[in-house]
């Protein structure tokens, strides 16, 4: 065997090791937290390349992030060198996006189609309700773009007859206006991929034989779409390896079915079960406390943690009045890890000495929740300290206004018949062209069957000076295109910012969007070594692909405050997770098993210290709710927790002596 | 010709910062104190920095001054004794906190800059790495080596100046989360870092007796966070009245260009010697030692303070002169100095209007502090002020040294001199 294959398997423990060696039949992997899953996985890649002689071009390895599949790459590229560039590594959206880009037109797709963001969705679906006579507001858009979501996944990968009329309806006349503006959604990225797969054998065929070997990360994840499509890819005589955790399976509400998991025998009987328990995460004590939470699971396969690190403190568990004491015990905490932030903080006395110091740094801190709900309080408790950290999940980059901005605008030079993003753009900044304007003008558009942008500057609907308006709109937009090539890329979209009165617009709003549009140029900045159209192509691509979890960079030292499900496949030396209460977590809605593995995944995020937070009393939905702590709480041995309570804060009493004295 | 440069003070928009930190404020007590170019402090705050383009106007050559419409407002509050021409530079501190050699590092570090595109362009990439809005002198999650990186990629131009580089917290060589060496800091970097700050609790003796700080300069600042604390340590310097003079000064440490710095008695300082300011214990080195460093009301260690901290890197002896030695003036504030002839407080009213009326007799602070012949102090502020004055001049001072966050306190006069010369204080 290959030297440095060899030294790289003995690296391994056995049961990685015998994943790794396995043979072609179908192997799940199932990897509890920490137990070198991305590890084990790469490493079969460079055993398949080095050993196995398969050639790059034949593996294909899909993550549910970009930044998994990046994280990947770099590993295997260390492990192989420039091999790794050639294997396909990426999310099922990047690969179905890729096949639709080339193989599109047999499905009727134009060659330049876009991927509609959540802001285009919502936009798309009110004007398709528009057409149908339905109420057309932006609630009603996203809860009908939820069902119609529901309903497509449902009804994939087979056309069943539509249980209800009304949804296919409506989701016809939304794909239709999608397909008017040259973009496809999410969905349909992978919903057309498998049907593309599904209807044209020679395309199948032809990927079949490309890829010998499919490796899947997260495969509890797998939703049935992505399911059939693996089926498509694996046909019969590849190789499907897949790795996964079924207590990690938290994205019920995505429609993934962890039953695959459960269910991998019956699907393969010929296949191959390999369990990796071995943690090289947590101490003993977090691997305990967690596995006997979620043993309580009905549904899984058994999988109990254990690890050969060090012991370390126990479980801790802090009982607050309030949210507001929470929010400044985290950031107490958070001045303890890193011994201080400030001068005043020593001057209080407000940190302890140097003795019990943790020697962190803000990175290796996180906050995590079940919902994002809940850290109002701790956000600005947070901003206030000055503790650097980030939000991650909510309120995403590419979801900021001046960024939403900047992008229409650029959608608009790379497109100018983008409808969505020209009717971003139209008003922003005011111009006098109203809402009802713009209604008319889209009415209007859609008669002629025309564009926006082709219908501006026709529309008799406009008065002299909205006319003149639409004229200078359109020359500014030309005069961007023209402009492009002449600047580097980040150069040009500080340009565009600048050229279109949206930086003077949003600056004089609020001051902090001066930031958002320094970070864009910077992303901006990554794309410059190629032509600019090419540039703008790939930004606009990686904007729009950017899933919710890619939010997060390893390489800003922050603390992160996120949910849960956007923690998943992180580490962190400390983890306070908030919340820990009935109805928070487990929220009352949830699923009581997923909840469970919600709870399993906060705390198998933590290496060193895990603060588990509950309050007594929290303010939800206008009222101020008194709350029990978390059942999950209760499910691990006392041995295991160590609980502080932080008393109610002293009331003042009704009658003070002194008060009544001084009235008297 | 000669002026005195003060260059690390903090906006309104720092933490725990008077109010009155703005352009007009610090160009009105630059006059008062007699400070030629003074720092504007947190460029890097986007409100500050927005504030700084809108109210200054190019100088000399990477020097601003404040636009006439804006110094207008303010100029009839200077006395005539003190007007003069005021300069800003461009200048930030940033507090790092990171983790280098697995262990929790704080450092704090100023970076003089010559322009407003050259802040931009570092602002530019920092902004990427915390948030610069909640703080005049922002928190970074940043490697001190990757700042000064930053710094010479983006504006190779700016000077950067390790910040206070004793205090126990948050400096260079702290003793809580430094590093030993400059080298230990900023690696391969080092050989840029050409000056360190001093800060308030050490002087430059303190710092000659290490050999590794032979070739780097030592200058001098206020770290002011109220307009009047503006110059209480401070550079004087002769060479050009630009960005780039200003900056030779300080990296050639030539002695015909940097005349020499401004510094606090050492002992004044907060963290000059070790203790517990909880447990009101102050310890020297030598009694810190003898008890292992722990506090005898508490028996958790002790802060260490600067001297001890000092003592500890040093490889020479007290008294040693190192090869870049420049004269210094050991000052103590003409506030404090009225408050203790006055016996009154600092802020009390009847210190301020002595002081007001002083400035007005005699000119501008440093004047009087360092120029001024004590015969016309005497005549304008009495007989016990000028001998503390003169005292002060002579280093005749007696200082009970400050620890864990306490400032020191000083005494010129004794009971004695008080009684002989109390009737013969005029204005006083």
């Amino acid at each position: 065997m290959n030297v440095e294959i060899n030294s790289l398997l003995e690296g391994l423990n056995d049961r990685q090791r015998e994943a790794v060696l396995a043979d072609d039949a179908p192997v799940l992997v199932v990897a509890g937290p920490g137990t070198g899953k991305t590890k084990t996985l790469t490493v079969r890649l460079a055993y398949l390349l080095g050993e196995r002689h398969v050639a790059p071009e034949k593996l294909l390895a899909v993550t549910f992030t970009t930044r998994a599949a990046r994280e990947m790459r770099e590993r295997l590229e260390r492990l192989v060198g420039s091999q790794a560039n050639t294997v396909f590594l990426g999310t099922f959206h990047s690969f179905c996006f890729q096949l639709l880009r080339a193989e599109g037109h047999r499905l009727d797709l134009p060659q330049d189609f876009g991927v509609a963001d959540r802001r285009d969705q919502v936009t798309i679906m009110q004007r398709a309700l528009r057409r149908l006579g339905q109420p057309d507001s932006r609630t009603a858009a996203q809860r009908m773009l939820h069902d119609v979501s529901g309903f497509r996944r449902r009804r994939a990968p087979v056309d069943l007859p539509p249980e209800d009329a009304g949804l296919a309806e409506v989701s016809e006349a939304y794909e239709r206006q999608l397909r008017k503006c040259h973009l496809l959604d999410f969905d349909e990225l992978l919903l057309l991929g498998v049907r593309l797969l599904e209807c044209c054998e020679d395309i199948r065929e032809s990927m079949q034989q490309r890829f010998t070997h499919v490796l899947v990360d997260e495969y509890q994840d797998v939703d049935p779409v992505q399911q059939q499509l693996l089926r498509f890819l694996a046909g019969d005589r590849n190789h499907l390896w897949a790795v996964g955790d079924g207590d990690q399976a938290v994205y019920a509400f995505r429609g993934a079915e962890s039953e695959h998991v459960l269910r991998f025998e019956q699907h393969y009987p010929n296949g191959n079960i390999i369990t990796l328990e071995q943690s090289y995460r947590f101490t003993p004590q977090i691997a305990a406390a967690a596995s006997q939470v979620i043993r309580r699971n009905t549904s899984r396969r058994p999988l109990t943690l254990n690890t050969e690190n060090a012991s370390g403190l126990p479980v801790h568990v802090v009982s607050f009045p309030d949210e507001q004491a929470e929010a400044a015990w985290i950031v107490r905490q958070i001045e303890e890890c890193v011994g201080g932030t400030s001068h005043y903080q020593h001057y209080k006395g407000k940190v302890t000495d140097t003795v019990s110091r943790r020697e962190q740094s803000f990175r290796d801190v996180a906050v995590l929740c079940r919902l994002h709900a809940l850290t109002k309080p701790l956000q600005e408790a947070l901003r206030n300290s000055g503790i650097p950290h980030r939000l991650v999940g909510e309120a995403r980059f590419f979801d900021k206004k001046i960024v939403k901005d900047v992008l229409a605008y650029l959608r608009v030079i790379q497109n100018p018949h983008d409808d969505s993003s020209f009717a971003h753009v139209l008003n922003r900044p005011p111009r006098g062209i109203g809402g009802q304007t713009q209604a008319a003008l889209e009415a209007e558009a859609e008669q002629h069957g025309l564009s926006l942008y082709a219908t501006l500057e026709s529309s008799v609907l406009l008065s002299s000076s909205q006319r003149s308006t639409a004229r200078s709109l359109v020359k500014v937009i030309e005069d961007l295109q023209g402009n492009m090539e002449e600047k580097s890329f980040s150069q040009f979209v500080a340009y565009v910012a600048d050229a279109t009165g949206l930086r003077q617009w949003r600056m004089d709003q609020d001051l902090r969007h001066e930031n958002d549009l320094l970070l864009l140029r910077s992303i901006a900045a990554k794309f410059e070594d190629v032509n600019s159209g090419t540039a703008l192509r790939q930004f606009l691509e990686e904007a729009t692909l950017a899933a919710e979890v890619d939010d997060y960079d390893a390489s800003i030292d922050a603390v992160s405050l996120m949910t849960i499900h956007a923690a998943k496949g992180l580490e962190f030396a400390e983890v306070m997770l908030c919340g820990v209460e009935e109805g928070s977590l487990p929220l009352e809605s949830g699923d009581i098993e997923e909840e469970r593995r919600l709870f399993y995944v906060g705390l198998t995020r933590a290496k060193e210290r895990a603060h588990l937070l509950h309050c007594r009393s929290r303010f939800v939905f206008g009222t101020r709710c008194e709350r029990e702590p978390s059942r999950f709480l209760l499910e691990c041995d006392e041995s295991l927790k160590e609980t502080t309570v932080i008393p109610d804060r002293p009331r003042r009493s009704k009658q003070e002596p002194e008060q009544l004295s001084l009235l008297g | 010709m000669s002026f005195i440069a003060d260059l690390h003070i903090h906006s309104r928009y720092s933490r725990a910062v008077s109010k009155d930190m703005v352009p007009e404020s610090l160009y009105r007590w630059a006059q008062l104190k007699g400070i030629t170019v003074v720092g504007t402090g947190d460029f890097t705050h986007p409100a500050w920095f927005a504030e700084l383009q809108e109210k200054l106007e190019p100088a000399e050559p990477g020097l601003y001054r404040l636009k006439p419409e804006f110094a207008a407002l303010v100029d009839a509050e200077i006395p005539a004794s003190c007007r003069a021409d005021v300069r800003f530079m461009l200048t930030s501190e940033i507090s790092s906190i990171y983790k280098r050699h697995e262990r929790t590092r704080k450092v704090h570090n100023l970076i003089f800059a010559p322009s407003f595109s050259a802040v931009a362009n570092m602002t530019d990439k920092l902004v990427r790495i915390g948030n610069l809005h909640s703080d005049g002198r922002p928190i970074l999650g940043l490697d001190s080596e990757d700042l000064l990186r930053i710094m010479l990629e983006r504006a190779p131009e700016a000077l950067f100046v390790p910040a206070h580089a004793w205090t126990p917290h948050f400096s260079v060589f702290g003793a809580n989360s430094g590093f030993d060496s400059l080298d230990e800091c900023f690696g391969e970097l080092s050989p840029h870092i050409q000056v360190i700050e001093t800060g308030l609790s050490s002087d430059p003796p303190m710092n000659w007796r290490l050999t590794q700080l032979d070739g780097i300069t030592l200058i001098s600042n206020s770290d002011a966070h109220s307009p009047g604390k503006l110059g209480r340590e401070a550079n004087v310097l002769n060479g050009d009245l630009s960005f780039a003079g200003i900056k030779t000064a300080f990296t050639s440490g030539d002695p015909a260009l940097f005349l020499g710095t401004i510094e606090f008695f050492p002992e004044e300082g907060k963290y000059h010697y070790d203790g517990h300011r909880n447990c009101q214990v102050r310890l020297s080195p030598e009694e810190a030692r003898t008890r292992d460093n722990v506090c005898p009301e508490c028996g958790k260690p002790v802060t260490r303070g600067v001297m001890h901290r000092v003592e500890m890197l040093a490889d020479q002896p007290a008294g040693h002169r190192s090869g870049r030695a420049l004269p210094y003036w050991s000052l103590i504030p003409l506030v404090e100095l009225i408050a203790e002839v006055r016996g009154a407080g600092v802020n009390t009213k009847g210190v301020t209007a002595a002081y007001r009326q002083l400035l007005a007799d005699l000119g501008n602070e440093f004047g009087i502090l360092m120029n001024v012949p004590i015969a016309d102090i005497e005549e304008h502020g009495g007989r016990l002020l000028a001998i503390a004055i003169q005292r002060m001049r002579e280093g005749h001072v007696t200082i009970a040294p400050g620890y864990d966050g306490e400032y020191g306190t000083v005494c010129l006069l004794s009971q004695e001199d008080r009684h002989s010369h109390s009737s013969q204080t005029s204005l006083f």
